[in-house]
């Protein structure tokens, strides 16, 4: 092993080899009789935790061969099943999920129109084929062919035409507790890459290749849904024995799920691997929860071109570049609790031209490890596999896999470009939020990808600062972006503007062509606009974009929806990823950090490895806060409410009181300014709440002089009446009003109404006009230019 | 006497270089140097002699940009106003600026680009028009009257100039489709490097990719800058032998720079160099100061951005005119002047006096006007 593992568990740390050869003992056994897998948790998983915390187990041996040129896998494979699910199962369900790149009738190409990322899918198609499948063990020679009932199936549309799951009947129920070994024969014709999976030319990324466990849970039957346009994926934990075969052209370049045990020439132009995911190490080794690792998919990918660059991540590194975040989660969590993270071997697979962002994917990464792992807990396995896809198998990239994930990059970015450590800490976090919680991707796709938006934004934040904006020329890129459009759309303004003109029908030569004298292109484009003199900077903080990308579509559906029942893409898109982001942000800005980090790290280590629900966070985060949210988490996750609160001052100076008096004689007289006037000012502060989420807002006026009233609207009040007014009479004037003046509610609808000023900033619209102007007048220089 | 004034028309069309005859001396204004390396510069002293006209060349695009800026600045003081604290959107527009204010800055951007888009068919007739301006007063080498010259020159050229920019386009248009489209863009790709379809994302390398974008970028930009000059040289070749032929012009013009390429693109390049130099020397200093405004900056910086700018274009509007300088100077250099038929070739007599008849023998003498 290349690394210096550190201790695991407090126990261990203090070497306690008896406590590990019974933890390992108990865990093995348990395979066999079927208990639950939660194991001696040394955080005590709690009791109010629903009692589906039993997960059944799976340990899969495959041997598979992918012939050269064609890209087709033989394989068999051995499934050994432990069924904890409290109830017998008659049946076997499977996932194929290469067949959703058969043809365009499946189900997952029909949903998106024929269409794989906007390309029409014409070639390189994608099909799995199960030769054989027998249950029982072969070395015992009691093996029982169960092909004969072999089923598509298509719960979710009917969709004949989709082959993406099937199922198979036994002979005799699994019964609780139970094990049966399940033996298939397949072959697999991976398709031409475009998307998640696949090969472009020697490159390759196998996943779904082999036919694969549905989870069967209690009272729900087999979960295993088709392969939709934008699910994802849901299996069993467990481990795997993985042999693949290739033409040796591959030596040395094939990674995948887990560590390499061994590989070799085999003669006869033949290349093997072998891989275990997990380790053997980690297999036998209970990590800080208590529980022993196991993953839950097994992906591999292999192209001769890679370069395999190796590092480190320590976490003692880490913690001295951030020592502040280190402090602030010990004493979130207690001084007790120790933060230690296991050394992990970083493997970055990545083409040569693009060798010198190599250490920007293991900078990543490892800052991934880091947070993540301070706030939810260690990543277990001793390695992970960083892929940045070939140049054209972009489609390949952004894809999350257990300790293997792909990104994707472009050539001539910059860090705080963030390409490509965005896509990078993103991929990278899902090793915890799907690959070690390990919610249904299919039905609650937001509890890892809303999950791991919000936590990846707090790490680029942390790790690179705001993400400023470029503009690409000639696949050059310029920090700042055009502020304003240097010519309209559509055809009559294309053609006013020399960009473009559509020759019309009747030309028989030209017929549906178009004349382009000043179309778009790269350098032209670059001396047109002299993007140093033109460009207006625009940076981005990722926990504000988060925002941004919710106000998009807020309002369609509930964000505890499963995938494929939301109302189109953009909404998916919506409430999977930046709103469920959004509401955690604002739950933080609610509850407090500190709570709100309790309640994380205590789902995130209840329910590691195992299958959460969204009930089972709201209860775990409630318990390990402290707190009950259970209002926030049903007006937030499971209802479409949004809320804009704004605020509106009226600021005047007192005048000293005038007018006819009465006075005790009962004569009215003009009454006379005395010293005792008031000299003071008075403000009138209206707040108001838009819409229907009411929550706890803090009001802060600000005084000449640096006076500050800060004043809570509670949720109880907003949901008596939807406005209130202040009103001050001091000796010195309003300076300013703010609305949530710290910055916690991230779901504010309009932010620009939730402040006010005294003073009008006078400079900042002069500087945006004269960007205005230089982005212009260049253009238009130029534009006389083609003239004469 | 209609003879005579078709004749005085046709004179007034002709260069005034025609009638001088040889070894005339205007006062030092006649003399010609001959192109050199260093033609660019005499080029741009000459042209940054005459201010009135490059200021108000360069006023245009700036004027019609402090047009374009104005309901942006109304806009950005409506939207800020009091909402915000001073100096938190200098810099930068932050994400939830632009967040709350996407659906009117979205309307303020659509209508932008319709504007721009009128404006770019105004500033190329305007460009159609300056065109004239420049090469009249080069050609007369006025002295006082400038501005006068150049509007008359304007609109003498315009139309036969404003033929001339619509080959211009065609010219750009076809360097597109073959650069971009179905030719080079698809089939040269595919069957010079094996680009399938000419997609890009075919080859095996992004570096590739990169080179082949720069191959056909590069490409177009040389074309476009080719265009340009050759546009320039036929403006100057139908100015300085008053022809109206655009499509004739611009065949001989080529042949002209395909024979003399170096004493015609000598100038221009160093004129492009010059261009590049103001483009970069000002862009990037501008785009560090761009850049690094933040909430503690003040006018001042907006105000030498915007100098920035000002002075970019001054000295770009310089070096714009300046080519048509250089153009003049090279074509005297390059193209015979046509034969005009000297009205006078059977008289005698000084210019201004009375011309005698040589050779009449019903009269015996006749006074010319």
């Amino acid at each position: 092993m290349l690394r210096s593992r550190l201790p695991r568990s407090p126990q261990v740390g203090r070497g306690s080899l008896i406590g590990l050869l019974l933890l390992a003992s108990w865990s093995t056994a348990k395979i066999s009789t079927g208990e639950s897998d939660s194991g001696p948790d040394f955080q005590a998983v709690p009791e109010a935790v629903r009692a589906g915390a039993s997960e059944n187990e799976v340990h899969y041996t495959i041997d598979a061969r992918l012939e050269d040129g064609s890209h087709i896998l033989h394989g068999e494979e051995t499934v050994v099943w432990t069924n904890n699910s409290g109830e017998a199962v008659s049946d076997l369900w499977f996932h194929t999920y290469l067949n959703a790149f058969a043809n365009t009738e499946s189900t997952h190409l029909t949903e998106s129109e024929g269409e794989f990322r906007g390309e029409k899918a014409k070639d390189g198609w994608g099909w799995m084929r199960i030769e054989s499948i027998s249950v029982g063990d072969a070395a015992l020679g009691e093996v029982t062919d169960v092909g004969a009932s072999m089923t598509w199936q298509a719960r979710e549309d009917g969709n004949e035409q989709d082959r993406t799951v099937f199922s198979v009947d036994l002979l005799e129920p699994v019964a609780d507790g139970g094990s049966i070994t399940i033996n298939i024969e397949w072959e697999s014709q991976l398709p031409r890459v475009r998307r998640r999976t696949g090969y472009k030319d020697d490159f390759i990324l196998a996943a779904h290749w082999f036919p694969k466990l549905g989870v069967y849970q209690a009272g729900k039957g087999w979960s295993c849904h088709q392969f939709h346009m934008n699910t994802e994926f849901f299996s069993d934990y467990g481990t795997y024995d993985v042999t693949l075969n290739f033409p040796e052209r591959y030596e040395d370049k094939v990674r995948a799920s887990g560590v390499k045990t061994l590989d070799r020439l085999i003669g006869d132009g033949r290349y093997m691997v072998k891989f275990k995911a997990p380790s053997d190490e980690d297999r036998e080794e209970v990590d800080r929860t208590g529980k022993l690792p196991r993953l839950h998919d097994f992906t591999w990918t292999a192209d001769p071109k890679f370069l395999v660059k190796e590092f480190s991540f320590n976490y003692s590194d880490w913690k001295k570049r951030f020592p502040g975040e280190v402090d602030f989660v010990q004493g979130a969590l207690g001084s007790d609790r120790d933060l230690e993270l296991g050394a992990v071997r970083v493997t970055v697979m990545i083409h040569p031209e693009r060798e010198d962002q190599a250490e920007r994917h293991a900078e990543a990464t490892m800052a991934a490890l880091f947070f993540y792992g301070l706030w939810f807990g260690e990543y277990p396995y001793e390695h992970v596999t960083v892929v940045d896809p070939a140049w054209g198998a972009r489609a390949a990239g952004g894809m999350e896999y257990p300790t293997l994930f792909t990104c994707g990059t472009e050539l001539g970015t910059e860090p705080d470009m963030y390409s490509p450590e965005s896509v990078t800490v993103h991929e990278c976090g899902h090793q915890f939020w799907y690959g070690l919680v390990g919610n249904n991707e299919s039905e609650n796709a937001w509890l890892d990808e809303g999950f791991n938006s919000y936590t990846d934004s707090e790490v680029l934040w942390r790790t690179y600062g705001a993400q400023r904006s470029s503009t690409s020329y000639s696949k050059m890129k310029v920090y700042g972006t055009g502020l304003a459009p240097l010519q309209g759309g559509g055809r009559i303004l294309q053609a006013v503007s020399g960009r473009r003109y559509e020759v019309p029908e009747f030309v028989p030569i030209l017929k549906g062509k178009a004349i382009e004298p000043l179309g778009s292109s790269g350098l032209v484009n670059w001396w047109r606009e002299q993007p140093l003199m033109g460009l207006a900077p625009e940076e981005t903080d990722p926990r504000w974009g988060d925002r941004t990308g919710y106000l998009r579509d807020a309002w369609i559906d509930e964000v505890d929806t499963p995938v494929w029942e939301y109302a189109n893409s953009a909404s998916y898109r919506t409430n999977s990823y930046p709103r469920p982001a959004v509401i955690l942000r604002s739950l933080e800005g609610l509850v407090n950090r500190d709570v709100f980090l309790r309640g994380m790290r205590h789902y995130a280590e209840t329910w590691r490895y195992k299958h959460p629900t969204p009930d089972d966070f709201f209860a775990a985060f409630n318990e390990g806060a402290g707190v009950d949210m259970d209002w926030y988490f049903e007006e937030l996750f499971r209802g479409t409410g949004t809320v804009d609160w704004a605020v509106s001052v009226s600021s005047k100076a007192l005048e000293a009181p005038r007018g006819m008096y009465q006075g005790e004689s009962g004569v009215w007289a003009e009454r006379e300014e005395t010293d005792d006037d008031a000299t003071g000012h008075r403000a009138k502060i209206l707040v108001t709440r838009e819409g229907q989420l009411s929550l706890p807002l803090e009001i802060r006026v600000t005084f000449e002089g640096d006076k500050v009233e800060n004043r809570i609207w509670t949720r109880e009040e907003q949901l008596a009446q939807n406005w209130i007014r202040l009103e001050f009479e001091e000796t010195s004037r309003v300076i300013s009003v703010e609305l949530d003046p710290n910055g916690k509610w991230y779901l504010d609808k309009d932010m620009s109404n939730n402040q006010w000023f005294k003073e009008k900033d006078e400079v900042a619209p002069v500087r945006w006009g004269e960007r205005i102007f230089s982005r212009f007048v260049h253009s238009f220089h130029w534009q006389m230019g083609i003239g004469g | 006497m209609e003879a005579n004034r078709e004749e005085i028309v046709d004179a007034a069309e002709t260069p005034l270089s025609n009638y001088l005859p040889p070894g005339y001396d205007l006062g030092g204004i006649g003399d010609e140097p001959e192109p050199t390396q260093w033609t660019f510069l005499t080029a741009l002293r000459v042209t940054l002699g005459r201010p009135p006209l490059w200021l108000l060349t360069a006023a245009v695009p700036i004027f019609l940009a402090i047009l374009m800026a104005l309901p942006w600045f109304a806009w950005f003081q409506g939207s800020i106003g009091n909402n915000y604290e001073i100096g938190s959107q200098l810099g930068s527009l932050d994400a939830n600026f632009r967040q709350d204010h996407a659906e009117s800055l979205g309307v303020l951007r659509t209508q932008s680009g319709v504007v721009a888009s009128w404006l770019a068919l105004l500033l190329g007739l305007i460009g159609v028009f300056t065109a004239g301006g420049w090469l009249q007063v080069f050609l007369e080498r006025t002295e006082g009257h400038s501005v006068h010259r150049f509007i008359y020159g304007g609109s003498r050229y315009f139309w036969r100039f404003f033929r001339l920019a619509i080959l211009v386009l065609l010219l750009l248009s076809a360097g597109y489709f073959v650069i971009y489209r179905d030719v080079m863009g698809a089939g040269l790709l595919e069957r010079l490097f094996g680009v399938e379809d000419g997609d890009l994302k075919t080859l095996d390398s992004e570096a590739t990719a990169r080179r082949y974008t720069w191959l056909l970028d590069g490409t177009f930009l040389l074309w476009f800058g080719l265009v340009m000059t050759w546009a320039d040289y036929t403006r100057t070749r139908m100015a300085f032998l008053g022809t109206r032929s655009s499509l004739w012009a611009g065949i001989a013009t080529f042949f002209t720079l395909l024979t003399r390429p170096i004493t015609a693109f000598r100038p221009m390049l160093g004129l492009l160099a010059c261009e590049v130099l103001v483009a970069v020397g000002l862009g990037l200093p501008a785009s560090s100061l761009n850049h690094n405004l933040d909430a503690t900056s003040g006018a001042s910086s907006v105000g030498t951005l915007f100098a920035f700018s000002v002075i970019a274009i001054l000295l770009r509007t310089v070096i714009r005119a300046a080519r048509y300088h250089s153009a003049v100077q090279v074509t005297r250099e390059l193209v015979e002047p046509l034969g005009v038929d000297d009205p006078w070739d059977d008289s005698v007599g000084g210019p201004g006096g009375p011309r005698y008849r040589v050779g009449d023998e019903e009269l015996d003498f006749e006074v010319s006007i």
